[in-house]
C-alpha cells in the first residue's frame, strides 16, 4: 500500500505513551507510532489487557495520552480543551462497541440518528432522509419505529454501525464489534462494515480476537505489552 | 430551539420510562405543594380571621394625650406625717389630658402613611339605666359616619339606622339591651364617669359577634360625649384606619415621636393574640420548609439512582460527543419535569381542598351575621405562586447533585465497567 499522504492522515500519533497513576505507576502504552490513512481497514488484534482498549479510548478522544502527541483529523489530543474533544467526537469519530448500547427509550431511527440530535437538536430532514435509507440499505427498513428490546443482536449491531456513521466522521472505532454475535451475524456484521469502508472513504480501526475477520483488513497491527507492530 | 430540545426529549424519555417510580415522585411532589398550600392556607384564613374579629372592633391606632406624669412630693399633701413621699403613682381620675384643637390634629394624623380614615371621639365609662336596671358600660363619642369608616358597625346593625344617629339618640349592643330589658325605641338614662347625664332613645342595635362591644358598648353621637364628659370642643381620643394592618405600630410610633401624644396600635393592645399569630405563621413555615425539603431530598435519591441506572448511557452519549452541560441540563431537566407537573398538581389540590372545605359552614354566632366557614382557609395567587415557585427551586437544587453526578461521569470508566 502507498504511504498515505499528511492530508490523508485520519490518525497521526507519534511516541504515545499512556501511565495510569495509581499506588504505583503503570505505563500501558509505550510509546506508540501510528498512522492510519483516510479509507484504510485496520485491524487491531492482541491478548486481553495489552493496551487494545486504552489505544482505543485515545484515538477515540475520550482519553489523553500521558506522553507524545496524536492528532485526530487533525486536532491536536493534547491541546484541546473537553469542548473541543466532544466536538472531535461528535464529527469526526464514530464508535461501534461489542454491545449495542443503544438507548432503550429510542426507536431504531432515533438511535441511528443520536449524534446529528447531540448536534443540531433536530436532525435536519435531509439526514434523517438519508439515515433511513441507510437502515434500510442494512435490512432494518421494517425496524425503523422499534425499540431495542425488539431488535436481534445482528439487528441493533447493525443499528449501532449506522449510528457511528450518522455524522459522515472520518474514523469508526469498533471495539470488538462481533464479539457479542454468532458466526453467521459476524460474518454480516463484518461484510457491512467492509462495504461501507469502501463506499464511505471512512476509516475503520477495529479491534478484534477474531483471527479470520483480523486478516480480511488492509492492515493488522498487534499490541504486546503496550508496545505495538506490524503485521500477525 | 437547539439549545434544549435534545435534551428536553431525552429527559422526557427518561420520565416516562421511569413509569411508577416517576408517578411517584411526582406525587411526593405534588403532596409537599398541597400540604404548603393547604396548611399556609388554612393557617392564613384563621389568622385573618382572628384579626378581622380584632380589629372589627377596635381602630388599627387609637392617639390619644399623654397620661398625666405621677404627682411630684410638693404636689402631695402629707397624709403620713413624718412619711418620705418619693411619688405618688396613683391612678388620678382621668388619667389623660384632653386633645385640644382636634382639627389640627386631625389634618396632622391624615397626613402619616397608610392612613385611610381619621375620627375624633370621646371615650370614656358610664352607666346606662333603664327602668331599675343599669349596667355599666363603655361609651363610645363619635360622628357616626367618620367612625364607621373605622370600624364597619353600620355592616352590624340588628335593627335601626347606626349612620343616622343624632343628639338625643344612642346605639347600643343587643345583648346589653336585652340585659336591660329595652327595645328599640325605649329611652335610656346614660350616666357618665363624671357624673353628667343625658336621657338618650336608642334608635339602633347592634351585633358585630364581639362580646365587649355586645355586652357592654353605647354610641353617642360626638357633641353628646363631649358634653357627658365635660370636655368642651375637645376630644379624648382619635381613632385612625390604615390601609395595612400590620404597619399600625411603626406608624404608631411616628404618631407619638412627631405628635407628642400618646398613639397604640391594635398589635400593642393585643400582644398575645399577636404572639400567637407569629407562632402560628413561624409553624406554617416550617411545616412548610420541611414539606418541601423531604420532596427535595426525594428527588435528589430517585435522581441519584437514576444516574447510576443511566450511567452507561451517559458513557455512550459522551462518546457521541455529548458535552457534560447537556448531560447536566438533561437531569436537571428531569428535576425540572417532576417539579412543574407534581406543584402543578399539587397546587390544584391543595387549592381544591381550601375551597372545599370553604363550603363546610357553622352556624353564626351572633344574631344577623352570616354563617362562617369551619375552616376558614384563604387562596391567594401570591400563595399558590409562592408555594409553587418554592417547590421548583427546591426540586431544581435537588437535582443538581445527580445532575453534576451525571455530567462528571467519565465515559472510559463506566464503558469499562461493562
Amino acid at each position: 500500500m502507498a504511504e498515505p499522504t499528511k492530508v490523508d492522515l485520519v490518525v497521526d500519533a507519534v511516541g504515545l505513551r499512556k501511565t495510569y497513576f495509581g499506588a504505583r505507576p503503570l505505563e500501558v502504552l509505550h510509546g506508540i507510532d501510528l498512522r492510519i490513512a483516510a479509507g484504510e481497514f485496520v485491524a487491531i488484534i492482541g491478548q486481553s489487557g495489552s493496551g487494545k482498549s486504552t489505544l482505543l479510548n485515545i484515538l477515540g478522544a475520550l482519553d489523553r495520552p500521558t506522553d507524545g502527541t496524536v492528532r485526530i483529523d487533525g486536532v491536536d489530543l493534547a491541546t484541546a480543551d473537553e469542548d473541543r474533544l466532544a466536538e472531535l467526537r461528535n464529527h469526526s469519530i464514530g464508535f461501534v462497541f461489542q454491545f449495542h448500547f443503544l438507548l432503550d427509550e429510542f426507536t431504531c431511527l432515533e438511535n441511528a440518528l443520536m449524534p446529528l440530535a447531540i448536534e443540531h437538536g433536530v436532525p435536519p430532514a435531509e439526514d434523517v432522509e438519508r439515515i433511513t435509507e441507510l437502515l434500510r440499505r442494512v435490512g432494518l427498513g421494517d425496524r425503523l419505529r422499534n425499540r431495542p428490546s425488539m431488535l436481534s443482536g445482528g439487528e441493533a449491531q447493525r443499528t449501532a454501525i449506522v449510528r457511528a456513521l450518522a455524522n459522515r466522521p472520518r474514523l469508526v472505532l469498533a471495539d470488538e464489534p462481533t464479539g457479542n454475535l454468532d458466526s453467521k451475524t459476524t460474518t454480516e456484521v463484518y461484510a457491512l462494515l467492509r462495504e461501507l469502508n469502501q463506499e464511505t472513504g471512512v476509516a475503520f480501526v477495529m479491534v478484534t480476537h477474531n483471527d479470520d475477520l483480523a486478516a480480511q483488513a488492509d492492515r493488522i497491527l498487534r499490541i504486546e505489552d503496550g508496545s505495538l507492530f506490524e503485521g500477525r | 430551539m437547539r439549545a434544549v430540545s435534545f435534551e428536553l426529549r431525552l429527559a422526557v424519555r427518561h420520565l416516562r420510562a421511569g413509569g411508577s417510580q416517576t408517578l411517584l415522585i411526582i406525587g411526593g411532589v405534588a403532596m409537599a405543594v398541597t400540604l404548603v398550600i393547604f396548611i399556609s392556607g388554612l393557617i392564613g384564613g384563621v389568622q385573618q380571621r382572628i384579626v378581622r374579629d380584632i380589629t372589627g372592633s377596635l381602630p388599627h391606632i387609637t392617639v390619644e394625650a399623654q397620661e398625666l406624669e405621677p404627682r411630684l412630693p410638693r404636689d402631695i399633701d402629707a397624709r403620713f406625717p413624718g412619711a418620705q413621699v418619693f411619688a405618688d403613682v396613683g391612678r388620678r381620675t382621668y388619667q389623660r389630658e384632653k386633645i385640644d384643637q382636634a382639627n389640627t390634629v386631625e389634618e396632622e394624623l391624615r397626613l402619616f402613611p397608610h392612613v385611610v380614615a381619621v375620627s375624633p371621639g370621646v371615650t370614656g365609662q358610664g352607666i346606662a339605666s333603664f327602668g331599675n336596671k343599669d349596667a355599666g358600660v363603655r361609651v363610645q363619642g363619635a360622628i357616626p359616619a367618620r367612625y364607621d369608616r373605622i370600624v364597619n358597625i353600620a355592616g352590624d346593625t340588628l335593627a335601626g339606622d347606626f349612620l343616622s344617629i343624632a343628639v338625643g339618640q344612642c346605639a347600643m349592643g343587643y345583648r346589653l339591651a336585652e340585659e336591660l330589658g329595652l327595645e328599640l325605641g325605649d329611652r335610656i338614662r346614660l350616666t357618665s364617669g363624671v357624673g353628667r347625664q343625658e336621657v338618650l332613645r336608642v334608635t339602633c342595635l347592634v351585633s358585630t359577634g364581639q362580646e365587649n362591644v355586645d355586652d357592654g358598648w353605647v354610641f353617642v353621637p360626638l357633641r353628646t360625649a363631649q358634653s357627658l364628659f365635660a370636655l368642651g370642643t375637645s376630644v379624648s381620643a382619635f381613632s385612625v384606619r390604615l390601609d395595612e394592618l400590620f404597619m399600625a405600630d411603626e406608624v404608631a410610633a411616628q404618631m407619638e415621636a412627631s405628635l407628642g401624644l400618646n398613639a397604640r396600635s391594635w398589635v400593642e393592645q393585643n400582644p398575645r393574640i399577636v404572639n400567637a399569630l407569629r407562632a402560628q405563621s413561624s409553624s406554617s413555615a416550617i411545616i412548610s420548609i420541611f414539606s418541601l425539603v423531604a420532596a427535595g431530598f426525594a428527588i435528589s435519591s430517585v435522581l441519584i439512582v437514576s444516574v447510576l441506572k443511566r450511567s452507561r448511557e451517559i458513557g455512550i452519549l459522551k462518546a457521541m460527543g455529548a458535552r457534560s452541560r447537556q448531560i447536566l441540563l438533561v437531569f436537571t431537566l428531569e428535576g425540572l419535569g417532576i417539579a412543574v407537573v407534581g406543584s402543578a398538581l399539587g397546587a390544584a389540590v391543595g387549592s381544591g381542598l381550601i375551597l372545599g372545605l370553604r363550603l363546610i359552614t357553622q352556624p353564626a354566632l351572633s344574631p344577623g351575621q352570616e354563617p362562617q366557614p369551619l375552616l376558614p382557609g384563604v387562596l391567594t395567587p401570591a400563595l399558590i405562586i409562592g408555594a409553587v415557585t418554592a417547590a421548583l427551586v427546591v426540586t431544581v437544587v435537588a437535582a443538581a447533585l445527580p445532575a453534576k453526578q451525571a455530567a462528571a461521569l467519565d465515559p472510559v470508566q463506566v464503558m469499562r465497567g461493562g
